[in-house]
């Protein structure tokens, strides 16, 4: 948590400064933790919805922001999804590393982009 | 074209300022978060600075602060006080007790000799305790102030004042100033970093590296001080650059959005530091890696890679002056010689420390001297205060181990590098090292004295909050710089 800037527990601390920096960023995209949890919540857009992938990108899209994403947000989203599939399809090796499937390996790779999305992280 | 310069040209692309406008609600406040917005975006390499600010040449590039947490005594290392050893151990006179608030002495305290012998060292005949063999070889490069002073004698609010000149919570620190007023030198890494030694956080916690009421993209970014000091440099396995890239590029669109919507200056942080993050994933593990230093250099300061020490820290903190790092503070802990246990009382803890310290200091200055660096690089070391020139009697008896309260009437620090006068000892203090007497030194006067090296004036660089333009030093007292020691 030194990364977030959480006080040591050693002292009581009267106030949290407001903390946003780039070490955040490489925990949040890169700690395998955020991984994992980027295969779960692909997970739950597949299961919770229907097959169409907008509507998947748009639970998730609801999940990490609590709001529905404009047509903008989710058009440039399903694109990038598009290019992520295409990539796992050709590359099997790197699509095995983050899920069974190419499907599953593009779709994890958007749930970790909406983590990371500024809505996300800050309520 | 830098980080910020894309930055600010991504930020028009998608958003024309007539756009933006149109879409607010208020204008004129719109108005000034579009500027500040710029500000935000534009501040990576200064352009954005007001004329006025750049009217002084700046002699330092960057600052390497070297805090010893806990306020190390400046009598068992830099202010010699011969008066003292006629007065050992004699119940000190009420004219020194007057009015002095101690954290811990109760009644009438007797005073206590230095317990480590004085000598001058140096061509400059400085004085100097035989603490620091190794550091004395570089006394002739740094210019001592005896007169440092300060209005507060707990360490929290005293460090606070040293670092962000309030007492009080929620003002940036000096490293968010600059960064502010300078932006980054080096684009690929953040422009302020903090490192921690010694086992603990400063008593004021990462407030004395925070941005205060500044847009945190100005905060110290706090490294780790154990195994890698960045965590998760590379890109999980399976995820290759472009669709990172690819990645950022859409959480910036999406975040540019919602800027658009709530104009929060926070979301504009958010977007310049994954950007930052993106850059860093390439440059920084190569700044941030100990181990491609030579075994020499090891040798010269102590090192060993991994390890938590204020070796590390001294050395990453010179591999980060090179690469361009604005604003580089470190905070040692373990000084708050009190004589209350053994692990700081002046006849033991602090004998390590001073071991711990002695050979990092001296390597820091040496390399950055065989580098070439220490012309533009200014180098400032001390604690948030001084200690008492008499024998700290904790609920009024003698206390076993040897110790000293907290003094905010005087310390000693010194200043090498950048624009600093080498070799010389500004102000002092009265005969028994008590209060400054001669040419008193504020942490304000401090402060000042530091941006104005980095070419800043130190009543000019402001950021309007709460009504007031805001400055480091505060506007309610005077302070000045100590042209004296400059050179």
């Amino acid at each position: 948590m030194i990364t977030f800037d959480a006080p040591t527990r050693d002292l009581c601390s009267a106030q949290r400064i407001p903390t946003n920096t780039p070490l955040h960023a490489l925990v949040t995209l890169n700690d395998p933790v955020y991984l994992e949890c980027s295969r779960a919540l692909a997970a739950r857009m597949t299961s919770e919805t229907g097959p169409g992938i907008s509507q998947q990108i748009s639970h998730g899209y609801l999940l990490t922001t609590q709001q529905q994403p404009t047509a903008a947000t989710l058009k440039l989203l399903t694109n990038l999804h598009a290019g992520f599939l295409t990539h796992y399809q050709a590359n099997p090796t790197e699509s095995k590393a983050i899920a069974n499937t190419p499907g599953q390996a593009a779709l994890t790779i958007i749930a970790n982009t909406l983590f990371n999305l500024d809505a996300a992280l800050t309520k | 074209m830098n980080l910020s310069q894309q930055l600010q040209h991504d930020y028009l692309q998608h958003q024309s300022r007539r756009q933006f406008l149109s879409k607010c609600v208020a204008g004129v406040g719109s108005a000034w978060l579009t500027s500040m917005a710029g500000k935000v975006m534009g501040s990576g390499d200064g352009h954005d600075l007001p004329a006025h600010l750049s009217h002084i040449a700046p002699k330092a590039k960057r600052v390497i602060f070297l805090h010893m947490a806990g306020a190390p005594s400046q009598l068992e290392l830099f202010d010699y006080k011969p008066e003292l050893a006629k007065l050992d151990g004699q119940p000190t006179p009420m004219e020194y007790l007057e009015g002095q608030r101690f954290a811990f002495i109760q009644g009438v305290p007797k005073l206590l000799n230095t317990i480590y012998p004085f000598h001058q060292a140096g061509a400059s005949g400085q004085w100097i305790s035989d603490r620091l063999p190794h550091f004395e070889k570089v006394i002739d490069d740094v210019c001592f102030i005896k007169s440092m002073h300060t209005n507060q004698f707990n360490h929290a609010p005293a460090q606070l004042l040293l670092h962000t000149g309030n007492a009080n919570l929620g003002n940036p620190s000096i490293g968010s100033w600059v960064t502010y007023g300078l932006g980054r030198e080096n684009e690929n890494l953040p422009g302020y970093i903090a490192l921690v030694s010694g086992g603990k956080t400063p008593s004021a916690g990462k407030s004395v590296w925070g941005s205060g009421f500044l847009p945190s993209v100005y905060q110290g970014v706090q490294c780790r001080s154990k195994g890698d000091p960045v965590l998760y440099l590379s890109n999980p396995k399976g995820v290759p650059r472009d669709m990172r890239r690819a990645t950022i590029d859409a959480i910036t669109r999406i975040n540019q959005q919602a800027h658009n919507e709530t104009n929060d200056p926070e979301t504009l942080t958010r977007i310049a530091q994954y950007e930052l993050a993106f850059r860093m994933q390439i440059h920084a593990n190569e700044a941030f890696d100990l181990k491609e230093e030579p075994q020499h250099v090891h040798e010269l300061y102590g090192t060993e890679p991994g390890k938590e020490s204020f070796a590390n820290n001294c050395l990453l903190a010179r591999r980060l002056a090179e690469r361009g790092v604005r604003y580089i503070q470190l905070f040692d802990w373990g000084w708050d010689s009190h004589g209350a246990g053994a692990n700081e009382a002046l006849n033991t803890g602090f004998k390590k420390k001073c071991q711990q310290v002695d050979q990092p200091m001296y390597a820091l200055l040496t390399d950055l001297k065989q580098r070439g660096l220490l012309e533009d690089t200014l180098v400032v070391w001390g604690g948030e205060f001084g200690r008492t020139p008499m024998r700290e009697n904790r609920g009024g008896q003698e206390m076993k181990l040897i110790g000293r309260d907290h003094n905010p009437g005087a310390f000693t620090m010194w200043m090498a590098g950048a624009g600093v006068k080498p070799g010389i000892s500004y102000g002092e203090t009265d005969p028994i090292g008590n209060k400054a007497s001669k040419d008193p030194v504020s942490t304000q006067d401090l402060q000042a004295t530091i941006l104005h090296l980095l070419g800043l004036k130190h009543n000019q660089l402001t950021y309007p909050f709460q009504g007031l333009d805001q400055t480091l030093p505060g506007v309610t007292h005077p302070s000045r710089v100590i042209q004296q020691i400059l050179s």
